[in-house]
């Protein structure tokens, strides 16, 4: 039941705020109205991301996802201090390798390159225990971080770039009403809805009127 | 030169959407603006002929925004943990290759009319302005389009919906109910977007995708899940809205009876035809035949809400007395008829509605020409303004009368074929009630052409100022606009030609 509580608040929103854009006269509480409604569509848009324990989406570089992965699978019980620091050693020496290298045309490494985090893997496989490797696999995976010493999942970002742009949408929206509104408040002298109603059919009737 | 043809989707539309940031540097007066958003419409159009001509040799034509493709282009989490499309796709089949020329084109021959027509109807400050939202409003339309992006064609029908808003709302100088036209339309066509993005928003919740081919592979897996349910509900409500399908059609009239009468040409031949557009690509290709019209039935709804439409449509018509009205409420017949079409889901009657949705584009784009024509001699278009214009205005009135025998669908203009095709797949889907309510709709349709052709031809002059005839600048483009829906019910290649191809492509069947 909690669980479900934004969809809920959706709901409720986007229901409050039709209400207001069909029941009221007035025609900026009418905008009001339009503005919850959209706002109700935002909240489930961002309720989609969620992920559950989920962290912001901040991307690491391979060394750094490296050394947090060693430093978290050393804190483990039953780990080999000694073949982890051999492990380390190897990813080292694929990521950052040594100056000499260097001169010979490694200094493009691309260290977030698949090839070389696999071989990277590789090297720090022949030094681990099966167990500890695969560990590592997942560990090093770029859709998780690792925030104090707990292994987290990243939310979704797309909904939430999504809805940015909705909600430019939205105010663009709102800005155009509330321009046309100032217009008709300037033509017709009112904004109330049933009385602009009114307005009109005496516009027609004066053009038949003329006609006559 | 073809070093561009990879690029032509999306030139298509960042040259409108260009044209529209330059529109309002060119300072105040009628002619500079105009002279611009002439040359970009034109151009244009010849992009979109030229890619349209790539596509019917080459198939369909994919583009992938920015750098971001499909499965080895480097995603923002590297490539292995991507599988599928990530960024934006602009995809451009047979069937959209069509409506962009569509578009383009009636946009292209409208403008050069726009010139003395709007200057009349618009204060001349404003008018640099004008040119912009209006070729914005072609950015929209050409956006939604050719993406292949769900959540990018919600962006782009808000872009073309917002211009449209504001293009109604400049009628004010003429009439000063264009403003509640406008914010009434504004209010409907904002829920009917909101809709539209809640149900992308569940497609996307159930499918993971926002690309429109990628999703249809997915919902073809998940047809038994509620949120795809949800999904199809949202969508065909929020495109119904867009489109002005019979119980919420009652943003149209007023929009098109009260804005510029050049923007009710463009309207009226072009964003409910993209809305159709945007109709059919939910249906047929993200949701699928099956499911659309199988799983959920969706047709009998849409049947009975079109039939009501072309009845009601008519029925309203005949009792206007102010001529915008009157086509508007032709308009939401006209609608009725394409999506009858599209609900009956055979190749007749998919090419039926096709083949409407050109030909209606055609006519009605002419025939509010030739009201602006009107307009701009005798500033108000009335029926009762129509007696004895046969003389006074001899062309325009060709042009009427022309018009009119292609709403209602006499042999020889693209009426015939269109509602020909509708009439064959109405019996081949064994629905003979409905073949009846087409005939019925185009019996009424002859009513209310009746009411302009008969003051025109037997009608009195009334005494008093000479009137002249409108002049070539506004005249040509009616004229082109009715040549062209004569050839398409002239020409009898129908069969081999873009729109039966289409339609094979959207059924999922062979040439």
């Amino acid at each position: 039941m909690l669980g479900s509580i934004n969809y809920l608040i959706y709901v409720l929103l986007m229901m409050i705020g039709l209400y207001a854009a069909i029941a009221k006269h007035n025609l900026i509480k009418k905008v009001i109205g339009l503005s919850l409604f959209q706002t109700g569509i935002f909240i489930f848009y961002i309720s989609l991301g969620v992920v559950e324990q989920g962290v912001a989406p901040i991307s690491v570089d391979a060394p750094t996802r490296f050394a947090n992965a060693f430093d978290h699978l050393a804190a483990r019980d039953g780990a080999d201090p000694e073949a982890l620091a051999r492990a380390r050693e190897a990813v080292e020496e694929v990521l950052h390798p040594h100056a000499d290298h260097a001169d010979h045309g490694d200094s493009h490494l691309d260290v977030e390159a698949p090839e070389t985090v696999a071989h990277a893997l590789e090297a720090a496989g022949r030094e681990l225990p099966a167990d500890q490797a695969a560990a590592l696999t997942e560990l090093t995976r770029r859709d998780r971080l690792i925030v104090d010493g707990v292994v987290r999942p990243y939310t979704n970002p797309l909904p939430h770039v999504l809805i940015l742009t909705a909600i430019v949408v939205s105010v663009s929206t709102l800005a155009v009403a509330l321009a046309i509104i100032v217009w008709i408040r300037r033509e017709f002298g009112t904004i109330e809805d049933d009385e602009l109603t009114e307005l009109e059919l005496e516009v027609n009737n004066d053009a038949k009127g003329g006609e006559a | 030169m073809s070093g561009l043809l990879p690029h032509l989707p999306a030139l298509i539309v960042v040259t409108p959407l260009l044209g529209g940031v330059l529109a309002p540097l060119c300072g105040k007066g009628p002619t500079k603006a105009w002279a611009l958003a002439t040359a970009v419409t034109w151009v244009t159009f010849a992009l979109t002929c030229w890619l349209a001509v790539s596509v019917y040799d080459q198939g369909t034509a994919q583009y992938f925004v920015g750098t971001w493709g499909v499965g080895s282009a480097p995603g923002p989490l590297g490539a292995k943990d991507w599988t599928g499309i990530v960024g934006i796709e602009l995809r451009v089949d047979r069937l959209n290759a069509l409506v962009l020329c569509l578009v383009a084109g009636m946009t292209a021959v409208i403008t050069p009319y726009a010139r003395l027509s709007v200057a009349k109807e618009i204060p001349h400050d404003r008018l640099h302005f004008f040119y912009a939202v209006w070729l914005l409003c072609l950015t929209g339309l050409l956006g939604i389009t050719v993406t292949g992006d769900a959540f990018n064609l919600y962006v782009l029908i808000e872009i073309s919906s917002l211009t449209t808003y504001i293009l109604v709302a400049l009628g004010k100088s003429r009439d000063k109910r264009a403003l509640t036209a406008a914010i009434r339309y504004l209010f409907m066509g904002t829920v009917g977007a909101s809709f539209l993005l809640l149900g992308i928003g569940y497609l996307f919740m159930c499918t993971g995708t926002l690309n429109m081919a990628e999703m249809a592979t997915r919902v073809a897996e998940l047809r038994d899940q509620r949120g795809i349910h949800t999904a199809f509900a949202f969508v065909l409500a929020g495109l119904s809205l867009k489109m002005a399908l019979f119980p919420v059609h009652q943003w149209l009239p007023k929009a098109y009876a009260y804005s510029p009468t050049a923007v009710s040409a463009f309207l009226a031949s072009t964003a409910t035809k993209v809305a159709i557009y945007g109709a059919f690509r939910f249906l047929f290709t993200v949701f699928g035949t099956e499911f659309s019209f199988g799983v959920l039935d969706a047709n009998s709804l849409l049947i009975a809400c079109s039939c009501i439409a072309i009845l009601y449509g008519s029925l309203v018509a005949i009792r206007q007395s102010d001529l915008k009205r009157l086509l508007a409420y032709s308009s939401v017949a006209q609608v009725g008829y394409m999506v009858l079409g599209m609900a009956l889901a055979n190749r007749e009657a998919l090419t039926g509605t096709l083949v409407h949705m050109v030909n209606h584009a055609l006519v009605k784009g002419a025939m509010f020409l030739a009201v602006g024509c009107m307009i701009y001699r005798l500033g108000s278009a009335k029926v009762s303004d129509l007696n004895g214009l046969g003389k006074r205005m001899p062309l325009t009135t060709v042009c009427l009368i022309v018009g009119c025998l292609g709403l209602v669908g006499v042999p020889l203009t693209g009426g015939f074929v269109s509602k020909w095709y509708l009439v064959q797949g109405a019996l081949r889907a064994g629905l003979w009630p409905v073949a009846v309510v087409l005939l019925v709709g185009s019996l009424l349709a002859v009513l209310y052409a009746m009411r302009i052709v008969e003051p025109l031809v037997f009608g009195k002059a009334p005494e008093g100022e000479e009137v002249r005839e409108a002049p070539p600048s506004m005249l040509l483009p009616t004229a082109a606009l009715l040549v062209g829906s004569l050839v398409l019910g002239v020409s009898g290649s129908l069969k081999t030609g873009l729109i039966w191809t289409a339609t094979g492509d959207l059924l999922g069947v062979g040439q």
